[in-house]
């Protein structure tokens, strides 16, 4: 079994066999963990959610062992005694890391947590960023790992080029250098290998031995050079191969990598000859002409036919695709009341106000931008930003009516019913606004609903609204809608209270009046209303008094003695021939029966006075109920 | 001798570009310099010359009277410092050192220093001791120049001649997204219309030219990469709006959306832009906060286009509800928006950072496909679908040896049709020399290698 033939998924050893399904867990896990940190930031939820998921697999698959280590050796990457091919795609990131790092050993217990793993990772981020940094040689220590993982290091010196390429060259490296440029064939082509390449490739790799032999000679115990000068000189000459078949060879810069790390690990004798191996196998590899029709296979992530069945599962998926500009306009309309929301300069409000006015003025809005401007708004009021909602919402709703008049209703419909009142109290103005302009074309029903909704503010929440609501062009109309009589008018006391505050007052309470008549709310109120027939337009203030307590299961005591007082005049000043009318009776009954010592006189008048001595000026029912006032003294006897 | 020329001039510009995410002594912005000086000595000895200079007009490279067509593409850096220098080219004499390069790269890096003129920006030259460094006047002062040249010998050279109309979108393209970054940070007054401009010019191809466009995206451009991404989202967002078959008008909107979705950028400090490694958590702040400070730079400069507003503010929304900025319950980010977010990950996966390697397109498919949640799928398996393994531009290396440019995908994902640029020997092929071939109909062929990706700026890794 070899790495070409082996489904790519699977994590082989040295040997070229399959690793044990534990073993690639762990690995796998923590390479999808590494690769994900790398795209992400620490505290991104696709980060946080791919660390929870590898800890959970790593401890999972430890189990029941205490810990496990990843370990670097010099054939590979050694994990729970498995040592892993480290070119392998999941392995190898795990293994570079590790050996940029110059850790020999990383070991994570099995408590591990998802929390330990990421300040793992951050730690070993750090210390990497920490070398990168470098501007000299020195060591360096990898601070803040959890207590459940641990990595013991090797001695790590920091190589900046400059200077190994200044300093670790000398008279050695400058013969090998010396004739670099000349003898490397054709200059580079456009986008090839840049022309200094080989030669700091070179530099680095003789600044390594330079290095390596300079601790061998500090240190006896240190068993033979990494490299050779011989070594070296073949090396230079598979280069040169290399460059000769191929200018721009990238391979060079997979081999730079090679040297640099063998630079680094120079202080390193086993580490620097591990490299040095890694590298002269690659450039053998690479030295090698390659044949023609044979496929150079690479980890390719995904193949054609793999990716061609996930596009087509992709496009199965039942998520259509929405129209562009559609679309669009509804990021727009997000946009403008996220910057309403999101508070800052007036210019910027009215910026973001003057959006959502020409995304409204759209002709093309339909229901669904109607939907999505009724969460917003109600997003606005229940976040309570009274000044944005006043300042956005007039001109906003001015474009919509003239636009598309027809989604007005469906803006307010898609108010949520439960609205609390005051979220609701900061739309209210804004909603009696539109039902004064009217919600034309909008069918009976759904403008009904409105009216439900301006209803269910309570009398006195809508009466302290009045004021924002008389800054609004509704208020400044002299007629009011007739869809604002699409409910009972005491089902919506608080919008005809602040109504008959605008401009179509007199007109309003006219209309308000008549509809009080034709559908009275109770015995009272009708009998008042009755009473007062042919002086509506007179006192706007009754009417206001009337919409307060009609139908209310107990008038205050308040509306009981105004409503005696009046009872009492109009009867009073009855002439004879509308004695007779129906209400008459029942307004005589009710003085009896609630205000018999305010009624007293008019009773009494009702049950005794006689025209011509004879004729009972009152007819039979008016005089019957005045007589049952507990008071009342017996008059002459009914003929 | 010119193609040479033309690859000291990039590396030029690469040297400002590296500086900019670098400091002086960084090993990268000291090797870059080294080659570069290297390379000028080379060339100024083969050419027997002592000194070697070039010119910039109306934002391209010109020498002997023609236009540069590949540096110019590629050495966007370079050619907007000369005109920040208010200069019309660069003198570089035999004794510029890697030390004065360094410097050179520095000024260059500097884009918040403005300079009034040239003499002020002599001046500055000659305080950091770039007394064999040049600036030569603007060349509209020296004499007309021929800026409407006909394909050179450079271009010729670079291979480029076909595309030579198309350079113009991709510039075009390429200087609404620098434009536009400079202005926020400048007047904050940002040109909506010539991103729309640039997107109609990339729209006005046919499927073909788009494609072809595609080709020049493999350019290296480290300077400011997040320049260059906006660009290669913007092809990629049109190439899959294209495939869903949006309208053109649509389309244009769509690739301006994908110019300017990272405006906000502009405002995000460049030690934080460019900071190598991880970002604490202010400064990562400060990044997420980019989709909202676009939108309101938009809405400053009263731009009110649905698509680039959708673009800027929604492209780091994932489709699960995730990402940021946060958005309000009520509201799933638009296609748009979505489209635009596939791409910036596809992109931000397979291009070069400060921080990270890039990825090859497989594996950065197998990463969105392991987080499918934060995609539309339609949207992931047509992105899938439209670029294929080999996305177009990219230099691959065949069965037989050959190194190819991808022009486009084939009927199967793993066999495009290519352009073979150099023979089986590495010997690079004359443009008119180059095969076209479609791996579809030849089954001996295959792809064995891909070297760079067509969207990314270099060599890609496995993982």
């Amino acid at each position: 079994m070899t790495l070409l033939t082996v489904d790519r998924d699977q994590l082989l050893d040295t040997a070229g066999l399959p690793v044990r399904a534990e073993v690639s867990t762990i690995v796998r896990a923590l390479d999808r963990l590494l690769t994900v940190a790398g795209y992400y930031a620490a505290d991104h939820e696709q980060y946080l959610r791919a660390s929870e998921a590898a800890c959970a697999a790593m401890t999972a698959a430890m189990h029941p062992l205490p810990s496990v280590a990843f370990e670097v050796s010099a054939s590979g990457l050694v994990v729970d005694g498995t040592t892993i091919e480290p070119r392998q795609k999941a392995a190898r990131q795990i293994h570079d890391l590790l050996v940029t790092l110059d850790i020999a050993r990383l070991s994570v217990s099995a408590r591990l947590t998802a929390a330990d793993l990421r300040r793992t990772l951050a730690a070993l981020q750090a210390h990497r960023q920490a070398r990168l940094h470098a501007q000299s040689f020195r060591t360096l220590t990898i601070a803040d790992l959890p207590p459940t993982v641990s990595a013991d290091s090797c001695r790590v010196r920091e190589y900046t080029p400059s200077t190994g390429t200044r300093d670790g060259g000398g008279d050695e490296i400058d013969g090998l250098l010396g004739s670099w440029s000349e003898s490397t064939g054709p200059a580079p082509a456009a986008g090839s290998l840049p022309a200094g390449f080989p030669r700091e490739l070179m530099a680095m790799l003789a600044s390594a031995a330079k290095n390596q032999a300079g601790d061998v000679a500090d240190d006896e115990s240190t068993a033979g050079a990494c490299i050779t000068e011989d070594e070296l000189a073949e090396i230079r000459a598979g280069v040169e191969r290399l460059l000769q078949r191929d200018p721009g060879a990238r391979a060079i810069t997979a081999l730079m990598d090679l040297a640099r790390r063998a630079l680094e690990f120079s202080g390193d004798p086993d580490k620097a000859r591990l490299v040095f191996g890694q590298l002269r196998r690659r450039l053998d590899g690479e030295d090698r002409e390659p044949a023609a029709g044979t496929v150079q296979h690479r980890e390719a992530a995904l193949g054609a036919a793999e990716l061609t069945r996930r596009i087509a599962e992709l496009a199965a998926r039942p998520e259509p695709l929405a129209e562009p500009l559609a679309s669009a306009r509804r990021d727009q309309l997000a946009i403008g009341f996220h910057l309403l929301g999101a508070g800052g300069p007036d210019h910027a409000s009215a910026a973001a106000g003057a959006l959502l006015a020409d995304v409204c003025g759209s002709p093309e809005l339909g229901a669904v931008e109607a939907a999505a401007l009724a969460e917003a708004m109600q997003d606005l009021a229940r976040r309570g930003l009274a000044a944005e909602i006043d300042h956005a919402m007039p001109p906003l709703l001015a474009r919509l009516r003239v636009a598309r008049p027809d989604l007005l209703v469906h803006v307010w419909n898609g108010l949520d019913p439960q609205l609390e009142a005051p979220a609701l109290a900061l739309l209210w103005p804004h909603l009696v606004n539109d039902l004064a302009l009217g919600l034309e074309p909008a069918t009976e029903p759904a403008a009904a609903r409105c009216c439900q909704l301006a209803g269910a503010l309570d009398l006195e929440a809508a009466l302290r609204l009045a004021p924002r609501f008389l800054s609004l062009p509704g208020a400044a109309r002299t007629t009011v809608s007739d869809q604002a009589f699409l409910v009972p008018p005491l089902r919506a006391r608080g919008m005809h209270a602040v109504l008959l505050q605008g401009a179509a007052s007199a007109r309003h309470g006219l209309r308000l009046w008549r509809e009080l008549q034709h559908r009275p709310p109770d015995r009272l109120t009708r009998l008042v209303i009755a009473a007062f027939a042919g002086n509506e337009a007179a006192d706007v203030g009754l009417l206001q008094t009337i919409i307060r307590e009609a139908g209310t299961p107990r008038p205050s005591a308040a509306f009981g003695g105004f409503a005696a007082a009046l009872l009492t005049d109009a009867l009073e000043a009855l002439p004879r021939k509308r004695r007779t009318e129906a209400w008459t009776a029942e307004a005589v009954a009710w003085l009896a029966a609630n205000a018999p010592a305010r009624a007293n006189e008019l009773l009494r008048r009702v049950a005794r006075e006689r025209s011509w001595l004879l004729l009972p000026s009152w007819p039979k029912p008016c005089r019957t109920a005045a007589r049952a006032m507990p008071s009342t003294p017996a008059g002459p006897k009914e003929p | 001798m010119e193609q040479r020329f033309g690859d000291l001039i990039i590396r030029l510009s690469n040297g400002i570009s590296h500086r900019r995410m670098y400091f002086d002594a960084h090993p990268r912005v000291v090797a870059v310099s080294r080659e570069a000086a290297a390379e000028l000595a080379a060339v100024l000895r083969g050419n027997g010359e002592s000194t070697f200079s070039f010119g910039v007009f109306g934002g391209k490279f010109v020498r002997h009277g023609h236009y540069l067509v590949g540096p110019s593409i590629a050495g966007r850096a370079l050619v907007d410092f000369a005109e920040r220098l208010h200069c019309g080219g660069f003198t570089f004499d035999a004794k510029v050192t890697a030390a004065d390069l360094i410097a050179f790269f520095r000024l260059g890096a500097e884009r918040g220093v403005a300079f009034t003129g040239l003499d002020e920006a002599r001046i500055a030259f000659a305080r950091e001791g770039l007394g064999h460094i040049g600036l030569a006047p603007p060349l509209a002062e020296v004499g007309p120049v021929d800026a409407e040249v006909h394909a050179d010998a450079m271009a010729a050279a670079c291979g480029k001649g076909d595309f030579e109309p198309l350079v113009d979108i991709y510039q075009a393209m390429y200087d609404a997204v620098s434009k536009n970054a400079l202005a926020v940070n400048d007047s904050g007054a940002i040109d909506v219309d010539r991103a729309l401009a640039a997107g109609a010019g990339l729209i006005s191809l046919n499927t073909g030219g788009a494609l072809d466009v595609m080709q020049f995206l493999r350019y290296p451009d480290y300077d400011s990469y997040t320049i260059g991404h906006s660009v290669r989202v913007a092809a990629l967002s049109t190439l899959i709006g294209r495939k869903l078959g949006w309208s053109e008008p649509v389309l244009t909107e769509l690739a301006a959306a994908g110019l300017l979705h990272d405006v906000g950028k502009g405002r995000i400090p460049a030690e934080i832009l460019f900071k190598p490694g991880r970002l604490d958590e202010a400064e990562r702040r400060v990044v997420e906060a980019h989709p909202e400070t676009g939108a309101r730079i938009l809405l400053d400069n009263g731009e009110r286009s649905a698509l680039i507003m959708a673009a800027t503010w929604g492209h780091h929304l994932r489709h699960d509800g995730g990402g940021y900025p946060r958005r309000p319950a009520w509201h799933l980010p638009g296609v748009v928006a979505e489209l635009v977010h596939v791409c910036d990950v596809f992109e931000a996966l397979t291009a070069r950072r400060p921080y990270k390697r890039p990825l090859s397109p497989a594996c950065a498919f197998e990463l969105m496909l392991g987080d499918i949640d934060g995609f539309h799928p339609r949207l992931l398996a047509a992105l899938i679908e439209v670029l294929g393994l080999y996305p177009p531009g990219s230099e691959v290396r065949l069965s037989d040896g050959r190194r190819a440019v991808v022009v486009t995908r084939g009927k199967a994902l793993d066999r495009p049709r290519v352009r073979a640029t150099h023979d089986q020997g590495g010997v690079p092929l004359a443009h008119e020399l180059q095969p076209a071939l479609d791996l579809d109909r030849a089954p001996d062929l295959s792809v064995t290698e891909l070297l760079t990706v067509g969207i990314g700026d270099c060599p890609a890794t496995g993982s």
